[in-house]
């Protein structure tokens, strides 16, 4: 077992200058055009920020033409559809294309150094997910000037976003676009859990760990289960809208509830998942500038993870008019008031910070503060809205519009720059303007409050959301004239904080490093090296930079972790989960453009898929999986197995090929969000065979089993035989892989055939009724898994044959070997899906 | 003495079985008062508010173990920085009991209304 306390400091580093070079030359991304090959995570994480903040600008502008629009009654500045247009993708482009991507842009540009590791396990990853925002966000965006924008609301409920009354592509721009830069969000929660479960430094056993890497930890897990329930409405939703399935479709069996619920599964979480980002920028800016520890680091723990989980039962509350019995309605009632309490603790956490600390009202302060009162507003609101009487009388109006702008500005604009101030110096090397900074705040808060807090009153008083004007003489044009002078404030302030930005990069002066004498790890180095840190620090303190204060020193000469890149390897720590003791070397790739061709070829799927050309979606469908197979083709292991002097007297494994390297928590984090997409599916029939008056009776769908029985057991045949392999192989036997691959993928591909050929067993055609729509959907939905899970077997029957395979190394087999048993399990539970149900009549 | 919290997971125990009790008792009423099984009684009990009520109990009983079992399990304080066992193990186990607290209470507060209000009005 390894001592996380080994590395020897009282030995000299052989050559510290040419490790540092050789450690610069093998972090360092081309520069020019070529830029757009790089992976590491400065470079993604800034593009994600960036870019987000582009469409924050576009969103923001878009929400000020609202308010134009709304500044004097019966305004004639815009027509009702391009009203609804504006409004709709303020609220689509706020939502999705700014604030869940720019705080994981945040986290991907922050986390590496935070935790003491040199970038996150899966570069390439985290450049395709940002490809997929980028172009997907394009997609999207690029109805506005094509006048094809959305026009149904944020949320595009059915029956309006069907096509008998949405019949344009307005819908499916969102549908697609979404679903594409949706992509983006799953793969960068799989590259965060990963990087803060595997790579912390030795010694931040998780009670060390930063509060952001905690908030981010539950954040990602919150979009591994969150956003699928919408990525699985968006797809049957646009299946409806393309081919005819009537998911949504009451005449057909099918009901616009189910829209709902799947939306606002993702939708309410989404809150929070804006929030708790957001929240953990607050608990590191609020005790640098109240210079004192975080107060009460246990209950703020306790708050995230009480929000993660209680956030995901207040989805009804948003459907509190829909009819559902008052007593669910209770119970959503209760959750939506009970999560005050983590809340609470939350923002008591940090007034009690500052209260026990000595504050510095520097410009991050300002905004932290900003945050926790306008925050609360919201908060205060927000119990008001879970209450089922009070929100079916504000229901729609602008008292709604009021509470959750007081909500996401302020629990996620203020705070994100706070953030943007703060780390500001970490970016640039400079430090920003301190009387900008004021005037940005300042500007930003009254602007805000102008806006906002007149809208709380014209709710009140009955003035209804996503209507394109009102009338006079109703005490309306007051409040609305504040309110848009108000808009135009905060966007100064906005302004005021940009020009920071660029004067900043410009002309500030350099920062050295740890400007505000934070505690976190980041600041170890400013600028940051492209390497994050000449050598891998051991951490014994939440606080290092305040707790150890010979670290700056020691990493400098090289103490610690893997000083040497041997020879011009990305290398970095792998930890244990819990302790952060050290177990594994990573080596990470390095610049390439497989990411960008793959989110291409992605791209033509979708585009294709927009235009009907679906021919043309399928050969995008096909060229995305061959660059994925491109991709993980399996290449030599050769000099990147055996072990490494990760420090004197620390030898550790790589991880190439090992199967207890992070691909394998990524593969399960993975599936995680798979099964959460299948759920979201397999309650789609259940809702709408609960909703059926004669459920499955005749003429409905009545699925013959016996076809499903023979595929069902090719599928465990062949997980059988796997296991069997796998089993062999933990042996030393290489053989039995070799041979149980190919099997395996010859009984998947039976029993797709088979499964494709008798798909007739399935009972009515999909456009008939609502519940044929669902089966042929799970068909399609195993069909496809079976699809992969051969092609995965395919690829480690390559590197079986190739002789990769050792007894410890086989982790393209135990990848393959858990999607096939995983994909058997689908068709397992989809086979009691389809043919249980009948039974119970 | 109890044995000290090994992995983290133990943390989020209590809200796993609070968001089961929450499904449950959603989709059960739900599904009680689409096909009209809140008609039911037992033994002049609703059948509705009974099954609530037992799942509540048998979501909360566990969540309350839970919670008792990680505060006594929890080790002293140690103010030695290399005792990461220790320090780790009392940081899971307080977590773990306040989690326990909190979501206990939630249990309840959600399952509370099925005994004031008839189901499906």
């Amino acid at each position: 077992m390894t001592d996380i306390a080994s590395p020897r400091t009282d030995i000299p580093q052989d050559e510290p200058a040419r490790q540092r070079d050789e450690l610069d030359a093998a972090w360092r991304s081309p520069a020019g055009w070529r830029a757009i090959s790089a992976v590491n995570q400065t470079y993604v994480g800034r593009r994600f920020v960036i870019t987000g903040f582009i469409y924050f600008l576009i969103a923001g502008i878009l929400g000020l033409v609202i308010r134009v629009q709304l500044a004097v009654p019966e305004n004639d500045l815009l027509t009702p559809e391009a009203y609804n247009q504006i409004f709709t993708m303020h609220g689509t482009m706020m939502m999705f294309l700014f604030a869940v991507p720019i705080l994981e842009g945040v986290a991907v540009y922050l986390l590496p150094p935070m935790l003491g590791a040199r970038d996150l396990p899966f570069p390439r990853l985290s450049a395709f997910g940002y490809w997929c925002y980028l172009l997907g966000g394009l997609l999207l965006l690029s109805s506005l000037p094509l006048g094809l924008a959305p026009d149904s609301g944020w949320f595009i409920y059915p029956p309006l976003s069907s096509t008998l009354f949405s019949p344009g592509m307005n819908v499916d721009f969102w549908l697609l676009g979404i679903t594409f830069m949706e992509i983006s969000a799953i793969t960068a929660s799989i590259e965060l859990i990963v990087a803060i479960l595997k790579t912390r430094a030795p010694g931040m056993s998780i009670d060390r760990m930063p509060l952001f890497a905690w908030y981010i930890l539950i954040t990602a897990f919150m979009i591994v289960f969150g956003f699928p329930p919408l990525i699985m409405g968006s797809i049957l939703l646009e299946l409806e809208r393309a081919f005819g399935l009537p998911f949504f479709d009451a005449a057909k069996g099918g009901h616009p509830l189910l829209w709902q619920h799947l939306f606002w599964l993702f939708g309410h979480p989404e809150v929070y998942i804006i929030f708790l980002p957001a929240a953990g920028i607050m608990s590191m800016v609020v005790p640098t500038f109240a210079r004192h520890p975080i107060v009460g680091y246990r209950w703020l723990v306790l708050a995230a993870v009480g929000m993660g989980f209680l956030s995901f039962g207040l989805w009804v509350h948003h459907m509190f008019a829909t009819g559902i019995p008052q007593l669910s309605l209770a119970f959503f009632s209760a959750a939506s008031t009970l999560v005050a309490i983590p809340s609470g603790i939350q923002v008591f956490g940090w007034i009690a910070t500052l209260w026990h600390g000595r504050p510095r009202f520097d410009t991050p302060l300002l905004f932290a503060i900003g945050t926790i009162v306008t925050f609360v507003i919201g908060g205060f609101t927000g119990v008001m809205v879970a209450i089922v009487p009070f929100d079916l009388q504000v229901h729609d109006t602008h008292f709604v519009v009021a509470h959750f702008h007081y909500v996401l500005i302020g629990g996620a604009v203020f705070p994100l720059f706070a953030g943007i101030h703060y780390w500001m110096p970490l970016a640039l090397g400079r430090m920003p303007s301190e009387r900008l900074g004021r005037c940005s705040f300042w500007t930003m808060f009254a602007g805000f409050h102008l806006t906002f807090f007149p809208l709380h009153w014209l709710g009140l008083i009955g003035m209804s959301r996503r209507v394109y004007t009102y009338l006079p003489g109703l005490n309306l044009e007051l409040g609305n004239l504040i309110a848009t002078g108000g808009a135009f404030l905060f966007a100064l302030g906005v302004l005021l904080a940009m020009v920071n930005i660029l004067w900043t990069a410009r002309s500030g002066t350099p920062s050295g490093d740890n400007p505000w004498n934070a505690g976190t790890l980041e600041w170890l180095k400013v600028p940051t090296p492209a390497c994050n840190f000449r050598s891998i620090p051991v951490i014994s303190s939440r606080d290092p930079m305040w707790d150890q204060p010979k670290l700056s020193k020691a990493v400098e000469l090289g103490v610690g972790f893997l000083p040497d890149s041997l020879g011009g390897r990305r290398l970095m720590m792998g930890t244990s989960a819990t302790d952060a003791r050290p177990e594994q070397v990573l080596e990470l790739p390095g610049p390439t453009y497989m990411p960008l061709v793959a989110a291409l070829c992605v791209g033509v799927f979708f585009v294709s898929f927009l235009l009907k050309l679906y021919a043309m979606a399928a050969l995008g469908g096909l060229l995305s999986v061959a660059a994925f197979l491109v991709w993980m083709w399996p290449t030599s292991p050769e000099g990147r197995r055996g072990d490494i002097v990760a420090s004197p007297g620390t030898v550790l494994p790589t991880a190439h090929g090992h199967h207890a390297a992070p691909g394998s928590t990524a593969l399960n984090v993975t599936l995680a969000a798979d099964a959460a997409l299948y759920g979201s599916l397999a309650f789609s029939l259940f809702f709408l065979w609960s909703y059926t008056p004669d459920r499955m009776g005749t003429p409905l769908p009545s699925p013959s089993a016996w076809p499903a029985v023979l595929d069902l057991c090719l599928m465990l045949a062949g997980s059988a035989v796997l296991a069997w392999a796998e089993r062999r192989m933990r042996a030393g036997a290489a053989v039995p892989a070799m041979l149980g691959l190919p099997v395996a993928m010859g009984l998947a591909t039976a029993a797709l055939a088979h499964g494709l050929l008798s798909s007739g067993h399935l009972g009515l055609p999909a456009q008939e009724h609502a519940l044929a729509a669902v089966l042929w959907t799970l068909f399609g939905y195993q069909a496809i898994h079976a699809g992969a899970a051969v092609l995965i077997a395919g690829l480690a029957a390559v590197a079986a044959w190739r002789g990769h395979f050792t007894r410890g190394r086989h982790l393209a087999l135990r990848i393959a070997v858990r999607f096939w048993h995983y994909t058997a399990a689908l068709w397992a539970v989809g086979f009691v899906l389809v043919h249980i149900p009948p039974l119970l009549g | 003495m109890p044995s000290v919290p090994k992995g983290s997971a133990i943390l989020v125990a209590p809200a796993i079985l609070w968001s089961a009790h929450f499904l449950f008792v959603y989709v059960f009423v739900s599904l009680a008062c689409l096909w009209g099984w809140h008609e039911a009684t037992v033994m002049g009990v609703r059948v509705v508010t009974a099954a609530v009520a037992l799942a509540t109990a048998a979501a909360v009983l566990p969540i309350a173990l839970l919670g008792v079992r990680a505060w006594r399990s929890a080790p002293g304080a140690t103010a030695d920085p290399t005792d990461t066992r220790s320090r780790r193990g009392r940081f899971i186990a307080q977590v773990t009991a306040a989690q326990s607290a909190l979501f206990a209470f939630s249990t309840i507060m959600v399952g509370v209304p099925t005994l004031m209000r008839p189901p499906c009005v």
